[in-house]
């Protein structure tokens, strides 16, 4: 704000013997040979030859350089800066605001030679031990971090190993149903008794989703009238008077509201039972065949009994609205229909596709040489403050609270690594959760995961430094990392001849 | 599709009070009763016949005082009406009483309370000697230069000063106590309306039992030649108070008024009844000394007419008459108290966000804080601290170690603040004790404690009224306590305290609760939040008996600032509460609370990055200057907006530091004399009619600095009101300046805060940026002389330790500056307690800067004088000034700097 300019002085300055601070308080040793007086006890600011000052300036508690060079040992100059020698430990600079402020500065200055002598006595033995201990424990834990990260690291090669295992025989299984469909091409088939058989037991079907269809319906209509008298509430509550029951009945809805799809059961009214028959009859007629033969009509009935199953699956999931998860199927040829093993076929084929993008740019996604694919399907639940988080690396992060009300703070989006002094080994994860569940009112509920170096998983700590935005510190094996080495893969290939597997090129194979 | 999306934010966005929840004057019974009277006499004229006038025989007078009785005429009876009139601190009051005979007041005190029993009166306060004549038709009283006629009938009193009548009370008849009756036997004059006499028909308040029936009083003020008023505090409203003619009076009802409106006269969380008439020649102090609900209008014409309507409790009113506003500043503030001597860290930055989470989110704010060069002192604690809003615990999850925290933060010198309401939650050891020791507000069977709802759910209130309550509330902060640890840097703020009670009517509580000395809550209610800091006040001093507390409180009433700061509440992030935030703060210094702030960067909502960096160019004027954000907005402590905002914040909060020796000096002199610390220029100037209506700018203290802070969004331009013919300097470009009376228009950018210094003024800073205010105490300082026509200027610095009350013992130093003949002097005032003296020596003068100087020089000597010896200082000339540099006086003794040109 102040800009003083030093220049037209000309009076001699007298001071008072009042100034204690030793004329070269604050300047580093390779620097002392700049500060000597000329012939005339004149000095030059270090940065700026053209102002002259007389020698008493230094460190006269008085800014006369704009770069600060004339008072290396005071607070004078707001640029200026002071070397704490720091003996039995490392020598540092500091910012001179730090000097002379009463404040024992020691985490930078463990001399405590920026105040007034006596008032800080030396701690740099002190502290040179503290952080022999520190630098030791951190040690420590570095290496125990290795060895389990070495684990993780045969893990996630195993896992890996699988899933080229698994592409291996979606190639096998393919090429087999090919040969099946190949011979089906050839049969000749035709319809007959089947119907008379199935016609009557689908009717009972339709009767028992007639009624299953009015009584969702007439849940449907409380339901609505339920979020009625809610949104009423919520709309007409007072702010003022708000206990906290209806504070938290408003909150819970808001919540509920920014989270439900509103449309979940519109499409149930087009959704009619006869017609989902109609449906399965037609097929049936479409794929007529001979049941003369017996050995043939077990054979294809056993195909056709997984059909209807299939269907009466996805009657029940558009009825309930609730997706039933596909459990991975055993990898056999399938046998049936031309029409059904096409299918199976054009499935696996779809599997290899999703296997290949998973693998490609996997980095992004599980981390260097796919590490955290060892966490696939395992998560870990610990308490901090009020609630249970629930984090999964490789999948979600949850909040549990202590009613046992989970909410979603979001799903792996992407991982990095990133350098970080504060995680041993210089270098922590960073995993991304995006897309929890909607804040009312605000934006959806995201996470970063700083996954920094430990010898066990461990929830270190959980901030929401913005609404609905969180950011965690984990611990965990993966963000232990060698010095000089962030590849463990080959390291230990190459340097333990008991490795415990070989690196497999395993896209190439593929 | 987009103007939806704008008009759906638009209306989330809109912050509006819920009216309907406080009574209008409509609604209001003895609001209502006393205005319908007020229209009727008004109606009916010079043939309205008051049933109110003084019994002549009754009059007894002796040296300090006259007494008599005033007599209520009713159709069959008289109702009698004890007065007293005496003289304190040289200033008029009047007290009105009434004969309560009956005795059936359920278990409650006959009488009619009297609030400045309960210490609203300064044990200070002086009683002067009157002389009195009296004849058949009125008494007069002399005092002073002053002197009051009583009329008998009509009941009217006139107040003269020098010479002048200045005040006439009862001129328009609107004279009502409403005497104790009950319902059955109730009669009426035609005049008078019955509406809810002794029901409560408002819909959140039917349940008052109104046990006493109508109690209310009401008196017309009139100020006269005098147009602009102002005071009467808490309202969001323009400094200078409006006619309220075509709206409903000013209110003075302490209540949590959730999201308030800018610009309205709803009442609010503080009520000061107390208001400053002007005009050039005097000045008035009107004090209606009344804790009840109490509803003021205002009718302006060539005289205002002021109408107090209070709903219960005797009439007790001060006249404070005087020649200027900073005369009746001093006589109020000796009735009432001034404000205590701030700790030194208050005055500084104070960081508060609802909420800080954890120990760990509060150790990262405290170290950005230094990473990006901002000073603070401060950092504060909202209610998510504790265990589930159970004041006096920790929420251990989250803050494992607070000792640790508090001695962490005090490596640096800084502070902690954590709140404390005085809503108790019902079932731990706290409530459990009030409740079961009697010290919690209670039902109206006086049985039943009171449970209402707050932030912890059902709770129940502590009575500060009970004298017992602050014993135990001392053991709740002591040292060693769960709460306090053994710190001494742990400062309280008081939230919640009108009191606010989500169920209660009109958010508060019914007024037919019970306190200690069987009041009931009506006859108190705008000094429950008082009686609750003071407790708190008294609890720290208790901890630390020489270590000055710092407590905030939102809810406030005269003699309030004596223990606490207060800020304006619930603000939010728009530009209309930023300007309104200044008529607020001003108001409350006039109503003698200058320690007063409001939320920088508004406590609702997301302020604009623009909007933000301005409040912080306001905020650091604000006597008490703290950042404050809800819950639900975004993180903003200032290395949020990112740059070019982080920087111009960080040096407008440096600026704040750079002038803390300004500051803490002007706090000294409110603290002597009880002038506002921020002054709006009338009350400097009161000759110069046309700055009665300028309540965007003001001086602060005496130092002579002018500011108008920017409050329009994207401005390039602004003007500022220079007051008198003298010259005024810019406070940052040195040696541009501005002069002659009236409006100036400015060029501004982002950067900019209008500031400028009047010519003759001398100005003290520290201009080393360090991290917190303390650690500037050995500093040197940096003294601006800019020179008036006459080539002089003066200025005065205060200094103590800034922490105890050592400055009681004559452990500060009063120092004068004075620049004349080319002579710069220091001479200390005050030279009592040595030891204080000399642990200065080492606090230099490092630069003198001297603005206004002819410019036809080209060589100077500096010539410097302290003690036996004499020397000479460097200096250079810059365009328009003049820098002595490092003149290495010492602060502590008397010094002389010549220029000799």
């Amino acid at each position: 704000m102040l800009r003083l300019l030093t220049i037209g002085s000309i009076a001699v300055s007298l001071f008072p013997a009042s100034a204690e601070i030793p004329p070269l308080r604050g300047v580093a040793p390779d620097l002392l040979e700049k500060y000597v007086p000329d012939k005339d006890g004149n000095w030059k600011c270090l940065g700026h030859p053209e102002i002259v000052l007389h020698f008493d300036q230094v460190n006269d508690d008085y800014c006369d350089c704009p770069d600060g060079s004339d008072e290396p040992g005071t607070a004078a100059c707001e640029n200026g800066k002071f070397y704490c020698a720091n003996e039995g430990f490392e020598p540092n600079f500091i910012p001179t605001f730090l000097v002379d402020d009463g404040v024992c500065d020691y985490k930078v200055c463990c001399d405590g030679s920026d105040e007034k002598s006596g008032k800080c006595p030396n701690r740099c033995l002190e502290l040179a031990e503290k952080a022999e201990l520190l630098r030791l424990e951190r040690k420590a834990r570095l290496e125990n971090g290795l060895k389990a990260k070495r684990d993780l690291i045969v893990q996630s090669q195993n896992k890996l190993r699988e899933i080229s295992q698994r592409r291996a025989e979606l190639e096998k299984t393919i090429q087999l149903e090919q040969q099946q469909l190949n011979y089906l091409n050839e049969q000749d088939p035709n319809d007959s008794a089947l119907r008379k058989e199935v016609d009557p037991q689908l009717e009972k079907v339709v009767q028992i989703l007639k009624v299953q269809k009015d009584e969702i319906l007439l849940l449907k209509t409380k339901a609505d009238s339920l979020e009625r008298l809610l949104k009423e509430l919520e709309k007409n509550y007072n702010p003022n008077f708000n206990d906290a029951a209806v504070k938290a009945a408003v909150q819970g809805f808001r919540d509920y509201s920014s989270n439900s799809n509103d449309d979940s059961y519109s499409d149930l009214d087009s959704v009619e039972p006869e017609n989902i028959v109609k449906d399965i009859q037609k097929t049936i007629n479409t794929f007529a065949f001979d049941t003369s033969n017996d050995s043939k009509y077990e054979s294809i009935w056993s195909f056709w009994k997984e059909v209807l199953a299939d269907k009466i699956v996805k009657i029940y999931q558009e009825f309930t609205a609730v997706p039933l998860k596909t459990a991975s199927k055993p990898l056999k040829p399938i046998s049936g229909t031309a029409q059904e093993i096409q299918k199976s076929i054009d499935s696996h084929n779809k599997e290899i596709v999703k296997i290949d993008s998973d693998l490609e740019n996997s980095e992004s996604r599980y981390g260097l040489e796919d590490i955290f694919r060892a966490y696939d399907g395992r998560c870990f639940v610990e308490k901090i403050g009020d609630y249970d988080y629930e984090y999964c690396f490789t999948g979600s992060l949850t909040q549990i609270s202590s009613n046992g009300q989970r909410v979603s703070i979001g799903t792996r989006d992407k991982i990095e690594v990133l350098e970080d002094e504060q995680s041993v080994g210089g270098y922590s994860y960073r995993v991304y959760y995006e897309k929890g569940a909607k804040c009312w009112n605000g934006p959806v509920r995201k996470a970063i995961a700083v996954v920094q170096c430990g010898d066990v998983e461990q929830l270190v700590s959980v901030s929401e430094p913005e609404k609905c935005e969180y950011h965690l510190v984990v611990r965990s094996p993966v963000g232990c990392f060698s010095e000089d080495n962030v590849y463990l893969v080959k390291e230990i290939a190459e340097g333990e001849s008991h490795a415990p597997f070989k690196v497999i090129p395993f896209k190439d194979e593929l | 599709m987009l103007t939806w999306v704008a008009i759906l934010l638009f209306v989330h966005t809109a912050i509006s009070a819920k009216r309907e929840l406080f009574k209008s004057c409509a609604e209001s019974g003895f609001c209502h009763r006393n205005r319908h009277y007020a229209h009727e006499v008004t109606k009916l004229g010079d043939t309205f016949e008051s049933p109110y006038f003084v019994l002549s025989d009754s009059i007894d007078c002796n040296q300090l005082s006259c007494t008599g009785q005033i007599v209520k005429q009713l159709k069959n009876t008289q109702i009698m009406l004890p007065f007293e009139v005496d003289i304190l601190e040289e200033s008029f009051r009047l007290r009105i009483d009434e004969l309560r005979s009956d005795t059936h007041f359920h278990k409650l005190n006959s009488c009619r309370f009297s609030a400045a029993n309960l210490s609203m009166m300064h044990g200070s306060a002086t009683s002067s000697k009157i002389s009195s004549t009296m004849n058949d038709k009125s008494l007069q009283i002399f005092f002073n230069d002053s002197s009051a006629t009583i009329n008998f009938k009509p009941f009217k009193i006139t107040i003269f000063y020098k010479g002048k009548p200045q005040v006439i009370l009862n001129d328009n008849n609107l004279f009502n106590i409403e005497h104790y009756r009950k319902e059955e036997e109730n009669s009426m004059f035609e005049f008078e309306s019955d509406y809810d006499l002794f029901h409560d028909s408002f819909k959140d308040s039917r349940a008052d039992s109104l046990p006493l029936g109508p109690e209310s009083i009401g008196l017309d003020i009139k100020l006269l030649n005098m147009s602009h008023l102002y005071g009467i505090p808490e309202h969001s409203d323009r400094l200078s108070l409006e006619d309220t003619s075509q709206s409903d009076p000013y209110r003075l009802y302490n209540v949590d008024i959730f999201e308030y409106e800018p610009y309205s006269k709803l009442p609010m969380y503080g009520s000061i009844p107390f208001l400053i008439g002007l005009n050039p020649e005097v000045s008035t102090g009107v004090f209606w000394v009344n804790s009840a609900d109490t509803w003021v209008d205002i009718n302006k014409k060539k005289d205002t007419y002021t109408h107090w309507i209070s709903e219960n409790g005797i009439l007790d009113l001060v006249i404070i008459v005087r020649q200027n506003p900073k005369e009746v500043s001093t006589v109020y503030s000796s009735l009432t108290g001034r404000v205590q001597l701030p700790s030194q860290f208050s005055l500084g930055y104070h960081q508060c966000r609802w909420n800080y989470n954890s120990e760990d989110d509060v150790r990262d704010v405290h170290s950005k804080m230094d990473k990006y060069g901002i000073p603070y002192d401060t950092i504060w604690l909202d209610i998510e601290y504790t265990d589930e809003k159970k004041y006096f615990t920790w929420k251990r999850e989250l803050f494992p170690d607070p000792s640790g925290l508090l001695q962490e933060l005090d490596e640096t010198k800084r502070s902690l603040v954590a709140i404390i309401d005085p809503h108790i939650k019902v079932g731990y050891e706290v409530s459990d004790y009030l409740e079961s020791n009697g010290l919690v507000v209670r039902e109206k069977d006086f049985d039943t404690p009171y449970h209402g709802h707050c932030w912890p759910g059902e709770s129940v209130w502590i009575d500060t009224f009970n004298p017992n309550a602050q014993s135990y509330w001392d053991t709740l902060f002591c040292k060693g306590s769960d709460f306090a640890g053994s710190s001494s840097n742990l400062h309280v703020w008081n939230d919640m305290n009108e009191p606010s009670v989500f169920n209660g009517p009109e958010t508060t509580f019914p007024k037919d609760l019970v306190h200690f000395g069987k009041w009931e809550h009506r006859s108190i209610h705008n000094w429950y939040g008082k009686s609750f800091h003071e407790a708190t006040y008294y609890a720290l001093i208790n901890r630390s008996p020489n270590h000055r507390p710092f407590v905030l409180t939102r809810s406030y009433a005269p003699g309030s600032q004596a223990t606490a700061a207060m800020w304006t509440g619930d603000n939010a992030a728009t530009w209309e509460y930023l300007k309104v935030a200044l008529p607020m703060i001003l108001s409350n210094g006039i109503a003698g609370m200058p320690f007063a702030g409001a939320d920088v960067g508004g406590f609702f909502g997301n302020p604009s990055k623009e909007l933000l960096t301005r409040w912080y160019q306001s905020g650091i004027w604000y006597p008490f200057f703290r950042a404050h954000a809800h819950i639900d907005s975004r993180r903003r402590e200032p290395w949020i907006a990112g740059e070019p905002y982080t920087t111009i914040i960080r040096d407008t909060v440096r600026l704040r530091y750079q002038l803390l020796p300004v500051l803490y000096t002007a706090f000294y002199e409110s603290s002597k004399l009880g002038y506002p610390v921020l002054r709006p220029l009338f009350y400097e100037i009161p000759e110069n009619q046309k700055l009665y209506n300028i309540d965007d700018q003001f001086f602060v203290g005496s130092s002579g600095l002018m500011v108008k802070p920017v409050t329009e969004e994207g401005a390039t331009t602004d003007s500022i009101y220079l007051p008198d013919p003298q010259i005024y300097y810019d406070f940052f470009k040195l040696g541009t300046t501005l002069q002659g009376e009236g409006i100036h228009e400015l060029e501004v950018d982002l950067t900019t805060i209008p500031v400028l210094a009047r010519g003759g003024s001398i100005i003290t800073q520290k201009l080393r940026y360090r991290r917190s205010s303390q650690l500037m105490k050995h500093d040197p300082y940096t003294l601006m002389v800019f020179l008036d026509s006459e080539g002089t200027a003066k200025g005065k610095l205060y200094i103590d330790d800034g922490t105890s009350f050592n400055y009681r013992l004559g452990h500060f130093l009063e120092i004068s500056f004075q620049y004349s003949n080319n002579i710069l002097s220091s001479e200390l005032k005050t030279n009592i307690a040595r030891k204080f003296q000399d642990s200065l020596d080492d606090v230099l003068v490092e630069r003198v800067i001297i603005i206004g100087l002819p410019d036809d020089f080209t060589s100077v000597k500096a010539k410097v004088t302290q003690g036996e010896k004499t020397w000479i200082s460097n200096w250079t000339k810059e365009n328009g000034y003049l820098v002595v540099k490092n003149p290495r006086v010492s602060i502590s003794q008397s010094w002389e700097i010549n220029i000799e040109v």
